[in-house]
Order: C-alpha cells, then structure tokens, then sequence
C-alpha cells in the first residue's frame, strides 16, 4: 500500500461513530495521522492540542455543527489549514461554503479515492 | 305655477264657496229666510236653499276630493240627479215636490216656481258634476271634463253678464227663476277650482292660451246667440206697441171678455150646482171666448186650435194679428185650484201674465152679481174687492205690476223684463271679447309654434347628446323589443362583438353567443323576460371578426311607458375577457402556490431523509473502500469476486444516494434558486432516476436518446426543469400504460439557437380540437378525482418563467412534448 499520505495530520469531525471509524482506518492506511471528533467542540479542542494539515468536518452534528465550528476555529486561530466539509445533505451551497473559508463541499456517500485525491491537492499546495 | 299653489288656491276656494252656501242656508232655516242676507238687494234674485245646498256639497266635494275620491264621487252623482230632476221639472212641465222639500220658499222676486233653482243654475251643477265625475274615479277623461267645466263656466258667465244688463231672454229661459248673483259668483269660484284641479293633475293638458281663448270663444259663441235673440225681441216689442192702442188695452179688453164669458157662466152655474166642473163648462167657454174674439176689433184672431189635455188644463192658440208672427195665447188651469192663469207670449217668452182666482170670482160672483158690472164701468183699472186669500198674499213679492197698485189684489199682470235698454252696451261688450278671444288665439298659435319649434330643437340635441353618450360608453348598447328581437345595437357593440347592426337584428344576435353557452343565455332571458326582470348574466361570446371567445357580462332592464313595463328591453355588454382571464389565472397561481407549499413539504422530508441516508451511505462506502485496500495486495482465493463485490457494493450505495438526490430535486421548491447551468446528463440523470422504477413496474419501456451529446448545457433552474419532465413522464405513463407495447422515449435536439428535449410516448397524438386547451387550467381528460388539469398549465408557466417554452408538437407521428431551450 502506497502512503500517499505519508505524515498528514488530519482532524475528522462527525457525529457518526462508524462514518469516523471507517474513514480513519482508510487515512491512516495511507499513512495520515488521523484525529477524531464528535462535535465542533470537540474538534475545537483538538485543535487547540496540536497542528492539523487538513480539517474534514461533516456539517449537521449535535451541540456544535461544522459551520459553527468553522467561526469559531477562524475567530480563535489566525491562520486554520484547509477544511473540508463532508455531508449527506445540507442548505448550503457550495458558494456559501467557499464564502465562510472552507475549501471544498464533499458529498456523502463519496469514494474515497476522490477524497484522497482532493486532500492531497489541497496539502500539497498549501505546502 | 307649482302643485302647491295650486293646492292651497283650490282649497282657499273651496273653504270660501263652502261657508257662503253655510251661511246662506242658515239664514234659510235659522232667520226664516232674511232676506237680506239671501238676496243682498230686495230687487235682486234669491239664491234659493236647494242651490246654496248643492253649492255646499259641490264645495266639499272639490275638497275632499283627494281623501275620500269615493265618497265625493258619490255626493257628485246627488248633486247632478237632483239638478237633473230639477230640470226636467221644467222640461216637462210637473211637480216632483224637490223644490221645497227642505225648507218652504217665500221669496219670489224673479222667480216662478217657489224654491226651485233657476235653470241655468240646474245645467250648471249638472256640467260641473259630469266633468267633476269624468275627472275623478280614474276615468281620466281629463279632456273632456276640461271642455264641460268651460262650457258650464261660459253658461254662469254669459248668466251674470245678462243679470247685470238686465237682460234674461236666453239665460232665465223666459220669466222663469234667474240664477241670482251670488249663485253665479260662487259658481265661478267653484269652476275655476275644478279647473285647476283637473289640469294641475294631468300637466300634459297646461295649456293656458287654449283654454283661455277655448273659453272665450264659447263665451262669444252664446252670447252672440243671446244677442241676436235680444235684439229680436226689441224689434217685436216695438211692433206690438205700435199695434192697436197699447197692448194695456188690449189686456183690458181680454179681461172684458172674461168677465163677460164668466158672467154667463155662472149664470149657468146658479141654476145647476154640477155644471162648473162639467164639461159643458168648458164648453161654454171656449165658445164664450170665440165669441169674443170674433168680435173683437183690435186683435182680429180666431180660435184656430183648441187642445183638450186634461181635465185640469186646457189651451187654444188664436191667430195672431197680421206682423206679429208667433204670439200665443195660452190658458192654464192650474191644479184644478180655480185659479186661471193668463200668458201673453212671443214664441217661448212670455211676454205678459195674470191670473184669475176663480174661487174669489165665484165668491164673489155669488155675493154681488152686480159687483161684476161695476168693473166694466171703469175705464183702466179694476178693483176685485174680494176676500183676501193666502195664494195671493204670496203674490205681494214678486216683483209685479200691480193693475190696481193694492195689496189685496187678486188680478196680477207682470210686466216682461226682457226688452232692455242697454243692447247697445252688451253688444259692444261681445265684440270686445271677441276681439279678445282672437288675439289669444293668435298668441295662443304664434306661441305654439314657437315652443314646437325650440322642443324640435332640443328634441335634436338630446338626440345628439345621447348618441354620442351611447358610443363612447366603454359598454356595448342595445335594445330589443318584448319577443327579444334585437332592435338597436351601438358601436361599441359592434366592437365587442363584430357583428354589425344589421346582422345583429331580430334574432341574429344570437350567433354571437358562444355555442355552449347559448342554450343557457337563451332560456335564462325568455325566463327573464316572462317575469319583467333585471336581466344579469355573464356568458361567452364568439367574436365574429376572428372567432374568438370573449367573456361578456351582459345586463338588461324592461323598458317601462308610463311606469308600466311594455315588454321591451334596454341593456348592454361589458367585455369582462380580461377580468376572467385573470381570474382563472389568479385560480391556477393560487394552485401552483399550493402545489409548491405541498411540494416544500415533501422536500424538507426528503432533505432530512437524505441527510439520515447518506451517512450510513458514506459509512457503507468508507469500509467497502477499506476491504477493497486492505485485499488489494493480498493474494486470496476468489479475490476477482471479492473485488467485483465491492464495486457493486459502492455502484448500488451510488444508486441509493442518486435517487435520494433526485427526490431532493423533484421537491424542492425552486422557483427562488437562480438560473443555473445545468448538464443535460445531469438533469436527466436526477429525473430519471426516481421515474425509472415507477415506469418500468408499468411495464412500459423506457427509451433515452445517447445519441446527443449530452454535455449540453442548459441555463434553467434543475429542480423546476424537473419537475416539468416528471411531469411530463406521468402523463405519458398514464396515456400509455393501456397500450400494447407501450414505450416512453426522451430524446434531444439542437436546431441552431434551440435546444429541445423531447417527451414522445407510444400513444398517436392528440385530437386537434383539444390541442388548443390542453395548456389551459384545469383541463384534464383523465376521470374526475385522477387529475387536476394543472400539469400542463403549471409546467407551462414553469417553462416560461425558466425563459423556455412547452409546446406539443403535432408535427410527430407519436405524441411528443417538446420543452424548448434557448442555446446557452
């Protein structure tokens, strides 16, 4: 197995116990590092641990959703890395998204190839 | 003058006329007919207690008229049968016991029967009640009652004029009874109330100058008749004077001869007691009297005639002397009361009078034989001393001339009035209002044709006016008659309908009427117009210039004559087109509202499904994924399997989460979204893919066009342009599901600037008829409770507000819906 993303520290936030599962088992096979919230608070937290190269964050979640989490990680950090949103089903647009800072609006259910792919798009510029 | 006044005149009048009768027949009962009060002047004609009378209740009448009509009618009707029988009295001559029946007479200046009303007056209140009665009970005979009331009023004028001249020859009929002053007053008073009354009622007869000059010329009429008469008897009376001595002595020798005759009578009478009443008597008599006229030498006359009517009366003509034509000379026995009255007359007016008790002369013939001797020893007057007797104390009123100048006269001869001396006056007086009554005349013309004339004029300028009101009015006019015939339509129904007038007449404005609606306009007009009723009624129309519908609201209103409907109608058509136009937009906006309020709600419900379906999707996906990497580099049994398993593992996770997706589509409300460019693969594949299953559970095969590129894109709103072909892709599976082989195709089209996606179906087109209203709200062929007749209305105004248009195109073999796109 090719470690395309060899060293990547990623944070995922979602709801869904199984969804986080299975993404991670698949990031950290390509050899990411991979950190896990719940919710938008959790993530922030995680944030405030350590450096991230990418945030994934699915948008409808309990207590703090993903666009909330996104504002307050931009008002609570200068600079975030990029950050994705994952979701099944949302009101906003991809414009929308783009507008609050993140960078891409990633369907579910999607292939994870294609995610891998806009990751390493999006590390490897910014890197 | 207005209705008031006129009122409160007639009223004044009334009142006036009604206390003078009051006051008059209160003096009859209460001061025991004080003359002063009845005849003003001891000279002058009584009003007598019947006339006072019926001027009382002629006076109520016109003043009650209006709150009791029935009642005065009927006091009306007494007031002309007692006059009418007051005339015939002297007609014909007998005593029907109404000239005293109230109150006993005892003035008799100017009259010969004791209480009865003078004939003039009699014909008077006879007219003025037949017109009063014509005028009343609603007869309506306004003109005729006009025309009696003038010649009633020229009869009591001509009477007054005449009483002031002292002239009675026409008017008091001879020496019978003279309508009095006050009588002829209160009758002109009385006349003229009417008058207004009965013209004030009917306007349309005010016509001041008729009858002014009407009056007039009646009144010269008469009294030129009068006149003539006048003058005639002026000449005869001249004539007689001139004859013999003086007609004094001939009256002296008539009495000679009667005493002379009735000596020899009553000697007869002494020796049988029954001869007086026998007709030997008479006999004797008459013959005695053509003894007499035989011998006498003034008058040389014979008894030419000799008529026996009864036994109470008889009468003999003589020949008169040569040049006086018509004298006649006339005996009465009156009642058989031995009273013998003596006449001298010129044709009908008496002339000279007196009368002889024969009571007293028997009387007295039995006291003194020689008593009558003594009176042909006098020369010119004679003295009957006899007993004084109540039937001749009446005499000492009337206004005679006494022979011996004694109240105990029993010989009363009374000199005729009627040779009067101012002819000359009353003459000229008759010219002048001759004069007068041709000037009115000729005012009463020169007026006429002028006020013709200025009503002809504004006649013509209403006619303009309303002309020109009819044809700008933003309505269509028109007027039919009681069996709906179409009379007259205006211009701007012309407009409206494009039928002209002459098309429009009789029944052809039936054409106009949209052949459905017909039926329905038609009885619900014939039922209008049976009960006179408002006609108000919106129906179609076909317009006759392009055959297009329009929606007409039509009212109609009974044209009344004189407050009565005559059958006929006026009316007019309002274009309401575009009123119903919008309404049935408003009714398929408020549809498309609920439509898209049902349509939000089920996209919410598929927006939380998705969200709640697509996790575990990703889930499912993530670890298929996960498998797929962790057996790549493995070297397992079966591995090709195991691989392809989980590709159709994520295939069948894309399936689910395309469908989700396109009910998302399908549901949302997207008329807010902004235009989009959108593939035509896309579009299809979010369409498709939650109409597959349906259509092909139906067992209909569904067809989709690869050949065009289909990278296409479209500038449109995805959710609303999908919703059109869902749309679209149910009513062709209901069209189609009954077919043998039934199939459903979607294909594309680019013709320079236009993009279309076509919707053909099995089925063979649709009927041309219904191709014009498929588009239309609420049109549906499917059974009543299947459909709503708005798919193709709402997807129409879909399509337009997407700037693309839904046509069917009846250009295709198989039914085919077009949805045509401008090119990107």
């Amino acid at each position: 197995m090719d470690e395309k993303l060899q060293n990547l520290k990623i944070l995922i936030v979602d709801d869904e116990p199984d969804l986080l599962d299975a993404i991670s088992i698949n990031l950290e096979l390509m050899g990411a590092v991979v950190t896990t919230a719940n919710n938008g608070l959790q993530g922030l937290e995680q944030l405030k641990k350590g450096e991230f190269d990418i945030i994934l964050s699915d948008i409808r979640m309990p207590e703090c959703d993903g666009v909330e989490f996104l504002k307050s990680a931009k008002e609570e950090f200068k600079q975030i890395p990029p950050f994705f949103f994952l979701t099944g089903f949302s009101d906003y647009s991809t414009e929308t998204i783009q507008r609050l800072g993140a960078n891409e609006l990633v369907s579910k259910p999607f292939q994870v190839g294609e995610l891998v792919e806009l990751i390493l798009k999006h590390t490897s510029k910014s890197a | 003058m207005k209705n008031m006044d006129i009122k409160k005149l007639v009223s004044s009048c009334s009142i006036f006329i009604a206390v003078a009768s009051l006051y008059i027949l209160f003096s009859w009962l209460l001061f025991s007919g004080d003359s002063q009060i009845i005849q003003i002047n001891q000279s002058w004609a009584p009003i007598q207690f019947n006339t006072a009378l019926l001027m009382l209740l002629s006076s109520l009448a016109v003043f009650f008229n209006e709150r009791a009509p029935r009642l005065t009618s009927l006091v009306m009707l007494f007031v002309a049968l007692f006059s009418g029988l007051t005339l015939i009295e002297y007609l014909s001559g007998i005593n029907l016991y109404i000239d005293q029946l109230f109150v006993a007479s005892h003035i008799e200046a100017h009259t010969t029967h004791l209480g009865r009303m003078s004939p003039p007056t009699t014909l008077a209140f006879i007219l003025f009640a037949s017109a009063f009665l014509l005028w009343s009970n609603k007869l309506r005979f306004h003109l005729l009652a006009g025309v009696l009331i003038q010649f009633s009023a020229v009869l009591v004028v001509v009477s007054l004029i005449e009483y002031g001249f002292g002239v009675s020859t026409t008017f008091a009929w001879g020496n019978r009874s003279k309508m009095s002053v006050a009588t002829g007053v209160l009758f002109v008073l009385l006349h003229f109330s009417l008058f207004l009354m009965v013209f004030s009622s009917y306007k349309r007869l005010w016509r001041p100058y008729v009858y002014l000059s009407a009056f007039a010329c009646i009144l010269v009429g008469v009294s030129s008749w009068a006149a003539y008469f006048t003058h005639r008897s002026k000449v005869l009376s001249q004539e007689i004077s001139l004859y013999g001595a003086s007609f004094e002595q001939l009256f002296i020798n008539e009495i000679h001869n009667r005493k002379n005759a009735f000596d020899r009578m009553f000697d007869r009478l002494e020796s049988s007691e029954s001869y007086y009443n026998s007709k030997t008597a008479q006999g004797d008599y008459q013959h005695y009297l053509k003894d007499y006229h035989d011998l006498d030498e003034i008058m040389v006359a014979k008894v030419k005639e000799t008529v026996w009517k009864s036994s109470q009366y008889f009468s003999f003509k003589i020949n008169e002397p040569p040049g006086i034509a018509w004298q006649k000379h006339t005996i009465e026995n009156l009642k058989n009361d031995h009273q013998v009255m003596y006449y001298y007359r010129l044709s009908d007016q008496i002339l000279m009078r007196f009368r002889i008790d024969l009571n007293s002369f028997v009387d007295w013939l039995l006291k003194d034989k020689n008593y009558a001797i003594k009176l042909s020893g006098k020369d010119k007057f004679y003295h009957f001393n006899g007993p004084e007797s109540k039937e001749f104390k009446e005499w000492k009123y009337s206004h005679s001339f006494e022979l011996n100048g004694s109240e105990t006269v029993t010989l009363t001869a009374l000199p005729n009035q009627n040779f009067h001396s101012h002819d000359q006056a009353f003459l000229s007086f008759l010219i002048m209002l001759l004069v007068f009554a041709f000037a009115c005349f000729v005012a009463y013309v020169v007026d006429l044709s002028f006020s013709l004339n200025n009503k002809r004029e504004k006649l013509q300028g209403l006619n303009t006016k309303l002309d020109t009101l009819v044809n700008t009015l933003p309505v269509g006019v028109f007027q039919t008659d009681a069996r709906g015939s179409c009379m007259f339509v205006s211009q701007k129904w012309n407009e409206i309908t494009g039928m002209n007038p002459r098309q429009a007449f009789g029944v052809g404005w039936h054409k106009t009427i949209h052949p459905e609606d017909r039926t329905m306009v038609l009885e619900a007009w014939s039922q209008v117009a049976l009960d006179k009723q408002n006609f108000n009624f919106r129906y179609r129309i076909l317009r006759q210039q392009d055959q297009s519908v329009a929606w007409v609201q039509a009212y109609a209103q009974p044209v009344t004559e004189q407050g009565v409907a005559s059958g006929g109608y006026i009316g007019c058509i309002l274009d309401v087109t575009s009123e119903m136009n919008a309404k049935a937009e408003l009714e398929a906006q408020k549809l498309i509202v609920m439509q898209s309020e049902r349509m939000r709600a089920l996209g919410q419900m598929a927006g939380g499904v998705a969200h709640e379906i697509n996790n575990p999707l990703a889930t499912i996906e993530a670890y298929v994924t996960l498998i797929r990497s962790v057996i790549g580099p493995q070297d397992l049994k079966n591995k090709e399997k195991l691989v392809q398993a989980t590709h159709k593992i994520s295939k069948t996770v894309h399936r689910i989460s395309s469908i989700i997706q396109g009910l998302r589509i399908i549901s949302r409300d997207g008329s807010n979204d902004e235009l989009e460019e959108i593939r035509i693969k896309d579009l299809l594949d979010h369409t498709l893919s939650i109409s597959t299953e349906r259509i092909k559970k139906h067992g209909v095969e569904l067809i989709i066009d690869e050949s065009i590129n289909q990278d296409i894109v479209l500038h449109c709103r995805e959710t609303q342009i999908s919703q059109v072909l869902v749309n679209l892709l149910n009513n062709a599976l209901d069209a189609v599901s009954d077919h043998e082989k039934p199939w459903i195709k979607i294909w594309a089209k680019v013709s320079g600037e236009r993009i279309e996606i076509n919707v053909s179906d099995s089925g063979k087109g649709i009927e041309p008829a219904l191709q014009d209203k498929i588009m239309n709200p609420f049109f549906t062929t499917k059974d009543v409770g299947q459909g709503t007749g708005l798919g193709l209305s709402i997807s129409s105004s879909i399509m337009k507000a997407n700037n693309a248009e839904l046509t069917y195109d009846n250009n295709e073999t198989y039914t085919t819906f077009k949805l045509v796109f401008p090119a990107a």
